[in-house]
């Protein structure tokens, strides 16, 4: 074997070690569409056909708003054959096609599908707010969506029938499709009360829905007052009651709408109480004072609406009640307190004793309750050492002073 | 000497073993991170951030809330972010979160057939220009029009890609307010809008020719340049040298991590700021390098790293001393890693949005060869290549590139050589040898009037494991580039880079 034989040996072996190039030298396939059709109506079959020139049949990259797939062709005869997936085939708008050989695009178009108007299978309706007030400027709005039985969303244009009925009157609206919805405001009558709304597209109904108007803002009312008798007893009760209260239509306010009394009594001194109406009636009940008074009464409902000024007087329920004293001093009885009819005066009446010393120093306030009209006081020898003090008791709004000498 | 040998063999069997149990041991306690515990709420917002504008929010509705948009935005992008996850593992999770339930029944379909035919579809939204058509009374329906969005997506068949490309649509959109999250309701491609081409075609490259200067960091803080011993002052002195020496240019790395990814640090961005001003002082230009150390290139992070570029590209267009745009430093060493299409699609991509957000500054890739700078040299403005064989080829190879690309600027990013003489190279550098190195180097340079940029000012005395790696041989020579040593004095070649 010469040299140059060795040689081509080598070059035929280092031949064969190269590894075979992948079969894509292929000549460019070349396609051309044959479907003409670009307009499909959903649920319909879109099937592409192409005419492909080589042995390879090229995949069809296909592509709408929700997702990307691949297909696989299919020879028939000398074309190629692509059937859309339903997925693909039932979705409204514009569906995108590749036709895709070695990693190229060999040829692309759009194609567009409409929705199935014959087969309109469900309205979506939203609506909101759920609860509006009366008066006519308040609303809420119904937003519609027709969808056809793939669920796509109806085209622009398509009428949808808005009804709505409120006591005995039924309107009927129409409005057009525009951005897949078909909306409107429905505003608040001046009555309250409740609208039933529904929608009818291509024949086919919406269901029921509903909206409460309530009343709008309450309007100034009156306040007046109920008690079982004028004295300032400390012991009954008096109610504070609104007048109906109304908003500006004649609509009774909602019930527990709030309402809050303000009492300014002679001293200018406030006091509070509240109550929700009940049918457009709010009610309050405060306890009666125990010294005679002038009640100053207002009643609000914060933020929209306040009552006329309602004057309460109160009288003294006690006259006159009488101090005595044990023979040393040291006990004190105030009482038997006696009220308006005489009769004694509830149990748990404050009654106070101040003791001032001769400098006219105060040393000390005892308090005390009345049980059956009476209320006793006593000066402790360990505190009042023997002397002259002065002793001043307080009860149902009179004030008595006595002087006192204590021993030992 | 059997004794010793028996010690030794003891001492090393012991080590071994304890080795080994505190291998063991090291090993056990990996794992999931304890806080994982508590189910902390990751933002799932961070991971896509494509480019959205809210065009027109009049409607007949109801007044959109600033605060309603912005959670329209966040669940609509989470909408598109979870369904790119979903067809790229054909994977439903998370799908229902964002679509309704009618709506998510449509997706499913979808990734069933892509299950059955083994089809996963990587795909990335990059802008979106939403404008609000209606918006309900009650705050809970919105239809919004999102136009010409513009996507990136591969089609894969098992796993191969048979399909890429760039495509834009409209999509009519309607979502709804379902207990805390809006949710897509309905969707359908609409028909395109036309809008003007917004990349401007004819930019000025007249500066790339004059090119003259080197690669840039400051001596003491070498591909660190923006950390803690940042001194605009260390900057200047440096720019003002180069300056004296008659050279025009820097070229200047920024570091996609340590800049802080999507959310661009605002510190560092004003330290880069302060680079550019000194730089201006001294009229020194600069080649600003993105995305240094970045590698990642998935499709699922390009969002992330376009609002990264935009924040540092629209902070910056205005400086005068910016010269350039150089998208990425070697991108062509990522080829293996991470698939040569992928890294030249994020690049093709990137390109067109700098180019979109700077319409004036030209655009370059900083190629490793000159084999490699021929690759989208329709994309950049001006070529951009490296250099570090043997100076008797270079010319060769500037011809060849040159001739492959004949009508755009060629940059000679980066040359250079190392002084260093010691173990590693068995003592074969020097001096004299680098001088001799740029002696050879500038003559072909000015020959053929090559604009250029050597590797680099300073040696260095520290080398961050991240650049060259641990080994010795690789690390030790990376220390002598510069042409000015590390106790300030100039080396030999500074006779050959001195220009004037």
């Amino acid at each position: 074997m010469n040299k140059i034989s060795c040689l081509w040996l080598v070059l035929l072996f280092l031949n064969s070690c190269v590894p075979v190039a992948e079969n894509k030298t292929e000549a460019i396939l070349n396609a051309t569409l044959i479907t003409k059709k670009q307009e499909y109506i959903a649920g319909q079959k879109i099937i592409l056909k192409y005419r492909i020139s080589g042995e390879n049949i090229p995949m069809l990259l296909v592509e709408n708003a929700y997702g990307t797939s691949l297909i696989q062709g299919r020879k028939e005869h000398n074309e190629v054959v692509y059937i859309f997936p339903s997925n693909y085939s039932n979705r409204v708008g514009k569906c995108s096609f590749k036709l895709i050989g070695n990693k190229e695009k060999l040829d692309a178009g759009d194609i567009y599908i409409h929705p199935a108007v014959t087969k309109t299978r469900n309205i979506e309706t939203y609506m909101g707010p759920p609860s509006i007030i009366a008066g006519g400027k308040d609303y809420t709005m119904l937003v519609n969506v027709p969808l056809d039985t793939y669920d796509n969303p109806l085209a622009d244009s398509t009428a949808v029938t808005i009804n709505q009925q409120f006591n005995s009157a039924i309107t009927t609206t129409e409005v057009k499709l525009k951005n897949f919805i078909g909306w409107k405001n429905i505003y608040a009558p001046e009555k309250s009360g409740r609208i039933l709304v529904s929608a009818l597209c291509n024949a086919l109904a919406s269901k029921e829905l509903n909206a409460i108007v309530f009343p709008a803002n309450a309007t100034d009312f009156k306040i007046d007052y109920e008690r079982v008798h004028k004295y300032a007893d400390g012991n009954q009760v008096v109610s504070l009651k609104t007048s109906i209260i109304y908003d500006e239509y004649k609509n009774v306010v909602s019930d527990g709408t709030l309402v809050n009394f303000i009492i300014e009594n002679k001293e200018g001194t406030k006091l509070y109480a509240s109550g929700t109406t009940i049918s457009g009636i709010a009610t309050a009940k405060m306890l009666h004072p125990v010294v005679a008074d002038r009640w100053n009464v207002t009643a609000y409902i914060t933020g929209a609406a306040k009552s006329n000024p309602l004057l309460v007087n109160f009288e003294s329920a006690v006259e006159n009640y009488k101090i005595s004293h044990s023979k040393d001093f040291r006990t004190i009885t105030v009482g038997p307190i006696k009220s308006f009819m005489k009769q004694l005066v509830p149990d748990g009446i404050i009654i106070s004793c101040a003791i001032y010393n001769q400098n006219n120093k105060l040393l000390e306030t005892k308090t005390t309750t009345s049980r059956k009209g009476i209320g006793t006081f006593y000066l402790d020898t360990d505190f009042y050492s023997k002397g002259a003090y002065q002793i001043k008791i307080k009860s149902m709004g009179l004030l008595k002073e006595t002087n006192i000498i204590l021993h030992e | 000497m059997y004794r010793a040998l028996l010690l030794i063999s003891f001492l090393v069997i012991n080590a071994l073993i304890l080795y080994g149990i505190s291998a063991v041991l090291s090993y056990l306690n990996t794992g999931a991170d304890k806080s994982s515990i508590l189910h902390l709420q990751a933002e799932i917002n961070e991971a896509y951030l494509p480019k959205i504008v809210w065009g027109d929010l009049q409607n007949q509705g109801r007044p959109m809330e600033e605060q309603t948009l912005k959670e329209i935005e966040k669940d609509y992008l989470s909408a598109w972010h979870v369904r790119n996850i979903a067809y790229k593992n054909n994977d439903t999770y998370g799908l229902a979160d964002y679509y309704t339930d009618s709506a998510r029944v449509k997706v499913y379909k979808t990734i069933a057939i892509n299950k059955k035919n083994k089809t996963t579809i990587d795909r990335t939204t990059l802008a979106h220009k939403p404008s609000l058509d209606f918006y309900s009374a009650d705050g809970t329906l919105v239809v919004f029009t999102d136009t010409n969005v513009i996507a990136y997506k591969e089609t894969l068949v098992n796993n191969k890609v048979v399909f890429r490309e760039k495509d834009t649509t409209s999509y009519k959109v309607m979502m709804l307010l379902e207990d805390g999250f809006w949710r897509i309701r309905h969707m359908v491609t609409i028909a395109n809008k036309k809008e003007p081409a917004a990349i401007n075609t004819k930019i000025s490259t007249k500066e790339i020719v004059d090119i003259k200067g080197l690669n840039y960091y400051p001596k003491n803080s070498p591909w660190d340049m923006y950390g803690k011993q940042f001194s605009d002052s260390i900057i200047s002195a440096d720019f003002q040298i180069l300056k004296d020496m008659g050279l025009n240019t820097v070229r200047v790395f920024v570091p996609y991590t340590d800049f802080g990814e999507a959310n661009v640090i605002p510190d560092k961005l004003e330290k880069l700021k302060k680079v550019l001003k000194v730089a201006e002082k001294n009229e020194i230009k600069v080649v600003l390098t993105l995305f240094d150390f970045y590698g990642n290139y998935d499709i699922i992070d390009w969002t992330l790293t376009h609002r990264h570029a935009e924040t540092i590209v629209t902070a910056l267009k205005d400086y005068k001393a910016v010269l350039a745009w150089d998208i990425k430093n070697e991108p062509d060493l990522d080829f293996e890693s991470r698939g040569k299409e992928k890294v030249l699609a994020w690049l093709t991509h990137m390109a067109n949005a700098i180019k979109t957000w700077d319409t004036q500054k030209p655009v370059t890739i900083g190629w490793s060869n000159a084999t490699a700078a021929t690759l989208l040299a329709n994309e950049v403005d001006f070529v951009s290549f490296h250099y570090y064989k043997k100076p008797s080829a270079f010319a060769a190879s500037y011809t060849a590139l040159k001739k492959a690309v004949p009508n755009k600027p060629i940059v000679l990013q980066e040359y250079g050589i190392s002084s260093y003489s010691g173990v590693w190279n068995a003592f074969t550098g020097s001096h004299k040898k680098q001088a001799l190195y740029y002696k050879e180097m500038q003559a072909v340079i000015q020959e053929n009037k090559i604009p250029y940029l050597f590797w680099t000012m300073y040696n260095f005395e520290k080398i961050p494991t991240s650049v060259v790696g641990t080994l010795p041989w690789r690390k030790q020579p990376q220390k002598y580039y510069g042409f000015i040593n590390s106790d300030g004095s100039k080396k030999a070649s500074v006779e050959y880079l001195d220009e004037k």
